[in-house]
């Protein structure tokens, strides 16, 4: 069994994307033996308006609301985001709120960041910040995505010292936090190469408790985590770790026995 | 059968990983053999430096026969002991390619004693490309390969084996490959840790499952993910995996 915290659906600007849909990120969780993920709108990152990404977002998967537990994308510059925030986590059963401050306009530094996330945290829902969407060599030049600055994540989470907080994408831990281990967990998508030896190293130095698996689709092909993770010589007990049980206890709406929300029936594509 | 014509090691770890750890990788990842090089990426590639780098794979070479198989790194810029180290390393030591880096462009002048030796001798050239996207990543490798170099260099040296290297290797491989297409008889490495959906059935759809070789460049979860994520055909699967890379060293004359 796994479970994925980083999948997208929707449109991306830049490149055409062979699936784009909930039935196609589905059946690609099929092929892998992905039993849930959390996912978020794609182009919903340049919406004007970003919460009528999570409107889209909530209408397409609501049949499969046991399969597939949706992310809030919100702009904290964005008026009136506060109300949004509480539909997402409310109306629309949103656990994860993912920032994406390069797509809105601002900074992890600037206050309306943090104001948003303790807001998000107030409500229950886990932050999940990304190092970056899209690789850098091959960025189109109107995408404004950049990669996260790793001192403004460290002082972001730094201001929230009692929160946990969800890491995706990132290629290396912020091991200069001293609190971190309780705090930061990481999708270990980009803990990868060293010809395939790396994940097993950074697995014996933090602890497998601190990954959970993350594929990045439908952005990206998917059998490349599920790959590192199946190679990596773990014990069973860290494999089920990183697999799903990190996950759902982060997550409590992931958890197998969590109920979906007017979901009577299993979603298959 | 799985061969990976895109790799780097030395003997002693030295230089990109070691050969005792390459191998625990293709044990890992179920590859039989890997095609390596050390070329020099920064700094003077210097004939002394060029020799040191090869020694590195003629070693790893040694080590493990079975599983390591070598391509010669070599300068263009020094025409004399360019030519040296590929009959040292090639027709004297056993490797079974050539690998070129950004010291030059694949198109210029510079590299066609080159390429006509590789006729010749009827080996191969992994060379190193990408299109970096951004400006101020493209002038940092301002000499890099791109699509349009293999294009002019395929049409004139058709008879050449030329790999034009790691379409996942960052940039725009879109772009890469509309060049690419204009060069049917140049091959291209899966290689790269980009992972973009669709884009191994893209390379299928533009240049044909033939001219496809599969490759890691260190990304061995990612170098053999996305050719098993790809939707083509088993048989495309195994050319890619390895058929098409041992007709290429088929054709060795040496």
């Amino acid at each position: 069994m796994i479970y994925d915290a980083d999948t997208w659906i929707g449109h991306w600007p830049f490149r055409s994307l062979p699936r784009r849909s909930a039935g196609d990120l589905l059946r690609q969780m099929d092929k892998h033996g992905i039993e849930k993920a959390l996912v978020a709108s794609l182009h919903g990152l340049f919406y004007t308006d970003a919460h009528e990404a999570n409107h889209e977002l909530a209408r397409e998967i609501r049949r499969y609301r046991d399969r597939l537990v949706p992310c809030a994308i919100l702009n904290p510059t964005y008026y009136g985001w506060q109300q949004d925030l509480k539909q997402c986590r409310e109306e629309f059963g949103m656990p994860v709120l993912r920032m994406v401050p390069d797509y809105h306009g601002y900074r992890l530094s600037d206050p309306c960041a943090a104001e948003m996330a303790a807001a998000a945290q107030s409500l229950n829902m886990l932050v999940a910040l990304i190092w970056r969407i899209v690789d850098p060599r091959g960025r189109h030049r109107l995408d404004p995505g950049r990669e996260a600055n790793i001192d403004e994540v460290h002082a972001f989470v730094r201001k929230f010292p009692h929160e946990r907080f969800l890491l995706l994408n990132f290629p290396r831990t912020l091991s200069r936090l001293r609190f971190e281990r309780p705090a930061c967990f990481y999708d270990m998508n980009l803990f990868v190469g060293k010809n395939g030896l790396r994940l097993e190293e950074e697995v014996k130095r933090h602890g497998a408790e601190r990954f959970v698996f993350g594929s990045t689709m439908l952005l990206r092909y998917g059998w490349p985590a599920r790959l590192a993770l199946e190679k990596c010589p773990l014990s069973r007990r860290e494999r089920e770790m990183i697999q799903w049980k990190n996950l759902a206890r982060l997550v409590p709406e992931m958890a197998p026995s969590a109920t979906p929300p007017g979901a009577p029936s299993r979603g298959k594509a | 059968m799985i061969i990976d014509c895109h790799g780097h090691c030395s003997v002693d770890g030295s230089y990109a990983l070691s050969a005792d750890d390459i191998v625990r990788s293709l044990d890992r990842y179920g590859i039989e053999k890997i095609c390596c090089s050390a070329p020099i990426s920064s700094g003077r590639a210097t004939p002394d430096r060029v020799r040191q780098h090869n020694d590195l794979i003629l070693g790893s070479m040694r080590k493990y026969p079975d599983r390591i198989l070598g391509q010669c790194f070599v300068n263009p810029g020094y025409f004399r002991e360019a030519q040296d180290e590929i009959t040292r390393c090639v027709v004297d030591g056993g490797m079974v390619g050539i690998k070129l880096y950004h010291q030059y462009q694949i198109n210029e002048p510079v590299q066609f004693p080159i390429i006509e030796r590789s006729i010749e001798l009827g080996v191969h050239i992994l060379m190193h490309a990408g299109y970096p996207a951004a400006p101020e990543l493209r002038e940092r490798q301002p000499r890099i390969s791109t699509g349009e170099h293999f294009a002019e260099v395929g049409q004139r040296y058709p008879e050449a084996m030329i790999i034009c290297g790691h379409i996942g290797g960052g940039g725009d491989w879109e772009r890469q490959l509309k060049g690419l297409r204009e060069a049917p008889s140049v091959f291209l490495d899966t290689s790269g840790s980009v992972i973009d959906a669709g884009m191994i059935e893209r390379c299928v759809r533009e240049l044909g499952v033939s001219r496809l070789l599969f490759g890691c460049d260190g990304s061995m979860e990612r170098g053999l993910g996305k050719i098993l994520d790809a939707d083509i055909t088993e048989a495309q699967r195994r050319a890619i995996f390895s058929e098409n890379f041992l007709a290429i060293l088929d054709r060795r004359r040496i």
